[in-house]
């Protein structure tokens, strides 16, 4: 049985985080929102740009904390991608050896999302993905024309193989969420990606931010691009399937 | 066998900048006069909190007894938070009850004012549960601000009578020239001052202070032979309760102090109607409120209006709060507080206590309390032929 | 200063801090929390047991930097204090904690995790309480 989305959480406060909140109190408040856990869970990812405290100390303190000791647990941090590679890292783990993961992603100064991955996952299934990488040094400089141009090229490219490899086009997608460094690129990326009025796109700080956005108001059968972009000029592209019950509980019913 | 203390002495509370912890313990010594009978002391007891950590921690008792040249008498350092005074009486006059020792010294000092605001701070909330209250970010002027909420949102006292105490007690504190606070305040005041911790502010806190005192206490066929006025230590109590305010069954009870109060009531044979003058542990203004019921004063539904209408008071008839100025307005060295409101009722039990005398004051009550009240001593004094 | 909560003594809080363990007596069934050594009540031995969280305001300060702790000294300076309640849990023991914000005694509230402060390089996280409601599961 494939593995899919069997819960979502989702922790954005209104008025952004309180000094005292950071990526473990939120990680754990979007656990939280995602309601009980289930008895066992074998691998937890926890996903940032940052991380507070120590390298490497956050994913083992918030396992701690929510309860878990035999686990596997890893970080993925200092990308924007740091969601989808948490996400299809776990996911590829589950596939492969079986088990329950929790994916949790933060996004500092805005929130976090937490992704429960169990076999027969019913709340969003994961179709396929593709990822592509390119050589774009110097972004950070931020330079606006060719931070733009390595941004919709790379969207493009790993979309455009993300559809070829499921056999779907941009029409079979009723929801797109991106996670453009700048926010005025997000329309024109998804223009470039072949996306029209017929789609929702939704821009957010961090990916799985944005796809627990989605996931509450899309209708069972719907399809979501999640196209994240990050670590100098990689793109993430993941098609998931909307199940029943993502729209009124955020669990799997 | 009957407990008597037969000298007393304090140094001035407040600043003293050029004395450490010693000197003050030596100059505590001093003040009790001429013709102490040094010889005669068998063992010490000093309480302290040890505050500030730049101080001799280990072997503290002996190192002072030293520095003071007293007789190598064994010496114990006493630890209860701010009722290591009041702990270290209870050592001594057990000591000399049991018959084991015939004269016994117990003394209290701290030394506070070495400390910047802010490391005071820390030390002024070592005493409270570290592991909740303290993490939780609270000193105890938090702790009885919690107890002082809950009293006021159960309405059982205004938020003028916490200031009522603390205009009474800096009213006596003026008369007192050993006290560190000497003016008078207007409840105005005390209600405009700024906020430390709800609904606690400024002036409903006693001031961190420097200060030692110390007392000689004795059996009752030496006392004779070192006083003509000896003051009898007829009752004592004491008791512990939860560390945390959180744990007891109420939190705007002092049980420990309840408890501590009957056994000395029961053992001097004398009731809270019998006491004419007492020294409360006043450290928020809240703390003498509540104690006021515990010791059987006044039940705390009164006490509110009672200090309105002046009672408690030096000149008001009938039992005196506090003549001293209390922790609140005399100040309150840590380890020091217990010892020193003995060495004020010493004085009242004689006589000798000047604008702040009690007159006919015959029977005495001293409550010591450790932080929230985890730790409480009270000790019931009588004026020879009182 | 040395530390205060030192970091071994924080870790072994944890349990308590980030995960609400409580001990429940097996003989009279009373909750503790924090646990302790034996039941106050009839000394038996105490079974841990998660609490939930959920509680109400028993009373409430707030402390302004003049009454902060010197650990607490930058977080009172920078929001110019902050509340501290004692909360009755729903399962019975009272615990003292921060407020995240200001709540009157009655008031139904909810434990969540925290920065507490920093001390030797060491974050130490913790319960407050929340108002309840909002975002509950």
């Amino acid at each position: 049985m494939a593995v899919g989305i069997a819960a979502f959480g989702r922790y954005a406060p209104e008025d952004g985080p309180a000094p005292d909140e950071d990526a473990l109190t939120m990680a754990l408040e979007a656990v939280r929102a995602l309601g009980a856990l289930p008895g066992r869970v074998d691998c937890l990812a926890l996903a940032s740009m940052d991380l507070p405290g120590r390298r490497g100390v956050q994913a083992g303190l918030l396992a701690g904390a929510l309860g878990l000791g035999e686990v596997f647990v890893c970080e993925h941090t200092t990308s924007a991608r740091a969601g989808t590679e948490a996400l299809l890292a776990q996911w590829g783990l589950l596939s492969a050896r079986g088990g329950v993961g929790l994916t949790v992603e933060v996004a500092p100064g805005h929130g976090a999302a937490a992704l429960l991955l169990a076999e027969g996952g019913g709340l969003a299934a994961i179709d396929g993905f593709a990822s592509v990488c390119a050589e774009d040094p110097g972004l950070e400089l931020g330079v606006p024309d060719y931070v733009a141009a390595c941004y919709t090229r790379a969207l493009t490219q790993a979309a455009r193989c993300c559809m070829d490899r499921l056999g779907t086009g941009p029409e079979a997608y009723r929801h797109l969420v991106l996670n453009p460094p700048v926010p005025r690129l997000g329309p024109v990326a998804a223009r470039a990606v072949g996306c029209s009025a017929q789609q929702t796109v939704t821009v957010a700080a961090v990916p799985l931010l944005g796809l627990t956005q989605v996931l509450p108001g899309a209708a069972p059968g719907e399809r979501v691009l999640l196209l994240a972009y990050g670590s100098g000029s990689a793109c993430d592209a993941i098609s998931l399937t909307v199940g029943r019950g993502a729209r009124t509980t955020g669990r799997e019913v | 066998m009957r407990v008597a203390i037969v000298a007393a002495g304090q140094t001035r509370f407040g600043e003293h900048p050029d004395l450490g912890v010693k000197e003050l313990f030596a100059s505590a010594l001093a003040e009790m006069g001429p013709g102490v009978d040094w010889g005669g002391v068998e063992v010490a007891y000093i309480g302290s909190l040890s505050c500030g950590q730049g101080m001799q921690l280990g072997n503290f008792a002996p190192a002072l007894l030293d520095y003071a040249a007293l007789p190598p008498v064994p010496a114990v350092h006493v630890e209860n938070a701010c009722a290591s005074g009041g702990f270290a009486l209870l050592q001594a006059v057990q000591a000399v009850a049991s018959g084991q020792v015939r004269c016994a010294l117990a003394a209290g000092v701290e030394k506070m004012r070495d400390l910047s605001g802010e490391r005071g701070r820390y030390w002024l909330g070592i005493s409270g549960d570290t592991e909740y209250e303290r993490l939780a970010g609270l000193t105890f002027a938090g702790v009885f601000g919690l107890m002082a909420d809950r009293l006021l949102y159960e309405g059982r006292i205004r938020r003028s009578d916490l200031a009522a105490v603390a205009v009474k007690n800096h009213r006596h504190g003026a008369l007192n020239p050993k006290a560190h606070l000497r003016r008078e305040i207007s409840l105005e005041q005390v209600l405009a001052a700024p906020p430390v911790a709800s609904p606690l502010g400024a002036l409903d806190c006693c001031p961190t202070s420097d200060g030692a005192a110390a007392v000689i206490v004795a059996c009752e066929e030496m006392a004779w032979q070192l006083t003509d006025r000896p003051v009898w230590v007829d009752g004592w109590g004491a008791a512990s309760d939860t560390l945390a305010l959180h744990s007891r069954g109420s939190i705007t009870g002092l049980a420990a102090v309840r408890r501590a109060a009957a056994a000395a009531y029961a053992m001097a044979g004398v009731g809270p109607s019998g006491v004419d003058v007492a020294e409360v542990h006043d450290c928020f203004t809240v703390a003498e409120l509540i104690a006021l019921d515990e010791l059987g004063f006044c039940p705390l539904a009164e006490a509110g209006f009672r200090l309105e209408q002046g009672a408690f008071a030096l000149g008001a008839g009938g039992l005196v709060v506090n003549p001293s100025g209390g922790l609140k307005a005399k100040g309150h060295p840590i380890g020091a507080t217990g010892v020193a409101q003995a060495v004020e009722l010493f004085a009242q039990l004689q006589g000798e206590s000047g604008a702040r005398q009690v007159p006919g004051a015959a029977t005495a009550l001293a409550f010591n309390m450790g932080g929230s009240g985890a730790s409480a001593t009270v000790h019931i004094f009588r004026k020879e032929g009182g | 200063m040395g530390a205060h909560i030192t970091a071994p003594m924080y870790r072994r809080s944890l349990p308590q801090r980030l995960r609400l363990e409580g001990g429940r007596c097996g003989a009279c069934g009373v909750t503790q929390f924090p646990p302790r050594a034996a039941c106050p009540r009839c000394r038996g031995p105490l079974e841990p047991v998660r609490l939930s969280g959920r509680g109400q305001v028993v009373a409430a300060t707030f402390i302004t930097p003049a009454g902060a702790p010197p650990e607490f000294a930058g977080q009172a300076r920078q929001t110019g204090g902050y509340w501290v309640a004692i909360v009755a849990l729903a399962e019975g023991p009272c615990i003292t904690a921060q407020l995240t914000q200001a709540a009157a005694p009655g008031a139904p509230v909810m434990a969540v995790v925290r920065r507490l402060y920093e001390e030797d390089g060491v974050v130490r996280y913790g319960f407050k309480f929340a108002p309840q409601g909002v975002g509950d599961p």
